[in-house]
């Protein structure tokens, strides 16, 4: 028999309790039901009621993972009974929970869309199969504590994602699904580069582990090298600056449900595997990294607010309102303090609602007026009272004007740039900010409020396009009015928001408890 | 033998990059594959390549074997070849779904998603 001191040392000596599973329900209840609608693709009218079961499990398990963590701080599970670093370690903190938490939501809300923009050939093609599995993607990334892993819930997110792009098939979302596919597939091998060199130098991918080996090494210079990978492949998974060019080119192809959650969960993916990595693995940046997050955030902002102001279609104009955002993101992790970092948080969980949220609109406006051109839209407050105001308010929402949730982000964001003498950083996050008003504005005049086409004199009314179904309508806006009343809520009362997004920046900021719950899985009770 | 490996892993980034800059898709596909291929390689040659001694733990040792290869890194290969493989299929497959609709396989001319002038461009606001 081999020393059992030898064996406790790599493995857990105690039973892993059924409530350290927890953490990993919001990811395994969506996989498990993905599994059995897979089995069960015939029967497409049980399809809704899975996908729904599921997001509905993770929602309520992440949300449960939320108020678990604010009571007792991080929470681990190590796979297999190893213990940390030997095992593949999920862990969560406030940040990695709150937004499971939202990208579950956003996923449920999706769903309830679903059944008013998939047919019955699309669901049993799997389209409810392969949102699920993309929330399976998501949710693992959010939640894992392994590098290489990490790197296994990109791939899971992207092959789902390649089939919801291509799902139906029409010649414009092939076109878009070549550029989407092959920029996306770039930078997930540039990713798994890093991760390969990141393990030569330091031996090890675990991140609570990464932390002390990462410091301690000599090899400051590949290091540095290497953080500038990581920023470049998850660069492009957030739709950054010069990497951006997929996103315009392929989310305005696919159906809107489809468009709706590759907005709200894809490029925040990125951006959260940015924070982690530029807190725990490289807390100081390692080289120009920081100074150059300012740089390309400060640059998307801008590129984006253009974009949008160019664009003539309104599923392209969000999309560039969507990269503006990611800007934003950007250049809170390059300002690098607590506040930031909380404006950080908090813009991403707004970005995820109002984004969701505006392209869901955009959905029952291009279905009112038969087209997604912004100058054939028309006339939409005179065909629906209740549309017109779902669209002011996300506007209002995206613009980040109040009483909408968009508002407190900002400010403390240029707050923390001013505190830090980040002059320029401030003039991008304004120009930003005045150019989307901009967008948005002459958007909002031509599709709420004039009669008609770009042609139709002022003053007059011309009803056209289709009236929608009572009944089609009432389940596309229902999903609008919840991220409606949400983002209201978050706007007009933000406390709650603040206070977790001030809690997940502490966790960020100050990783020794995340350290401490990895390496304590399976420990005995002291 | 890791000397020549690195080697080998710049010329394959060198080559897959060179067909990557070009215009048709197909070469961007094998250019897609060609870098997978020197990742693998990149990541195997990471985690030391020698075949002296198994990386076999004797009965009765307690420490860290020293000279072995580490089997960590050709684990992550394994798996990697696996995702990538995945992609590559379903790449392959796309790029010849696009070539039959879009009747081209030159990436300038594949602007559907991106019409180069869109009609009705002008608001008046």
């Amino acid at each position: 028999m081999a020393d059992p001191n030898l064996i406790s040392e790599a493995m857990r000596t105690t039973p892993t309790l059924l409530a350290e599973w927890k953490i990993l329900t919001p990811m395994l209840a969506p996989l498990v039901l993905a599994a059995i609608s897979l089995i069960l693709r015939q029967k497409d009218q049980w399809q809704f009621y899975i996908a729904f079961t599921a997001a509905l499990i993770a929602m309520i398990g992440s949300g449960f993972l939320v108020f678990d963590i604010i009571i007792d701080g991080p929470q681990s599970l190590v796979m297999s009974g190893w213990l940390a670093p030997y095992g593949i370690a999920f862990t969560a903190d406030s940040l990695s929970a709150i937004f499971a938490f939202i990208a579950s939501l956003v996923t449920l809300l999706i769903i309830l869309y679903s059944p008013a923009d998939v047919d019955k050939a699309a669901s049993k093609a799997g389209y409810y199969t392969l949102i699920m599995m993309l929330l399976v993607g998501v949710n693992g990334s959010f939640l894992t504590g392994d590098i290489f892993n990490l790197y296994v819930w990109f791939e899971v997110m992207l092959i789902s994602s390649f089939g919801l792009l291509i799902l139906g098939g029409d010649k414009i979302q092939l076109d878009g699904a070549v550029k989407y596919a092959f920029l996306n597939l770039l930078g997930t091998t540039f990713f798994l580069i890093a991760t390969g060199l990141l393990y030569g130098v330091t031996g090890t991918l675990n991140f609570a582990d990464l932390f002390g080996k990462v410091a301690a090494s000599e090899a400051t210079g590949t290091l540095a090298i290497l953080s500038v990978l990581f920023l470049f492949a998850f660069g492009i998974k957030a739709a950054a600056f010069p990497m951006y060019f997929w996103l315009p080119a392929a989310y305005h192809t696919p159906r809107v449900a489809v468009s709706a959650i590759f907005a709200g969960l894809l490029t925040k993916v990125g951006i959260y595997a940015l924070m982690r990595i530029f807190t725990i693995v490289f807390p100081e940046g390692n080289g120009a990294a920081f100074e150059l997050f300012g740089i390309i955030g400060g640059l998307t902002v801008i590129v984006g607010g253009l974009g949008a102001i160019a664009q003539t279609e309104l599923r392209r104009m969000l999309a560039y309102l969507l990269m503006s955002g990611v800007g934003m993101l950007m250049i809170g992790i390059s300002i690098h303090t607590q506040l930031s970092l909380m404006a950080t948080v908090q813009y991403a969980i707004h970005s995820m609602l109002v984004m969701t949220g505006l392209y869901l609109l955009s959905g029952v406006i291009g279905r009112m007026a038969g087209s997604f051109e912004i100058a054939k839209i028309g006339g939409i407050v005179m065909q629906n009272h209740f549309v017109a105001i779902a669209y002011f308010g996300l506007a209002l929402a995206v613009m980040g004007l109040p009483p909408f949730s968009g508002l407190w982000p900002k400010y403390m964001m240029v707050m923390a740039a001013f505190e830090q003498g980040h002059y320029w950083l401030i003039t991008a996050i304004l120009v930003g900010s005045f150019l989307t008003i901009a967008a948005v504005g002459r958007a909002s005049i031509q599709m709420i409020w004039r009669g008609g086409d770009v042609d139709t004199p002022d003053g007059q009314y011309e009803a056209r396009g289709k009236r929608l179904e009572n009944k089609q309508l009432r389940i596309m806006m229902l999903p609008i009015s919840i991220i409606f009343l949400l983002t209201l809520w978050l706007g007009v009362s933000p406390n709650t928001m603040i206070r977790q997004a001030d809690l997940a920046a502490y966790d960020l900021l100050n990783v020794e408890q995340y350290i401490q719950a990895t390496f304590d899985t399976g420990e005995p009770e002291q | 033998m890791e000397f020549y490996l690195t080697i080998l892993v710049g010329l394959i980034f060198a080559a897959s990059t060179y067909m990557m800059q070009s215009r048709s898709v197909i070469r961007l596909v094998l250019g897609v594959a060609l870098l997978g291929n020197a990742v693998n390689l990149l990541i195997f040659t990471v985690g030391r390549v020698t075949r002296d001694i198994p990386p076999i733990i004797p009965k009765d040792f307690h420490g860290t074997l020293t000279g072995i290869a580490n089997p960590l890194p050709q684990a992550l290969i394994l798996t990697a070849i696996v995702i990538g493989f995945a992609l590559f299929a379903f790449v392959l497959v796309l790029t010849y779904r696009a070539y039959e609709s879009l009747g081209t396989d030159n990436s300038d001319d594949m602007r559907i998603a991106e019409p180069e002038k869109t009609q009705a461009s002008k608001l008046t606001y």
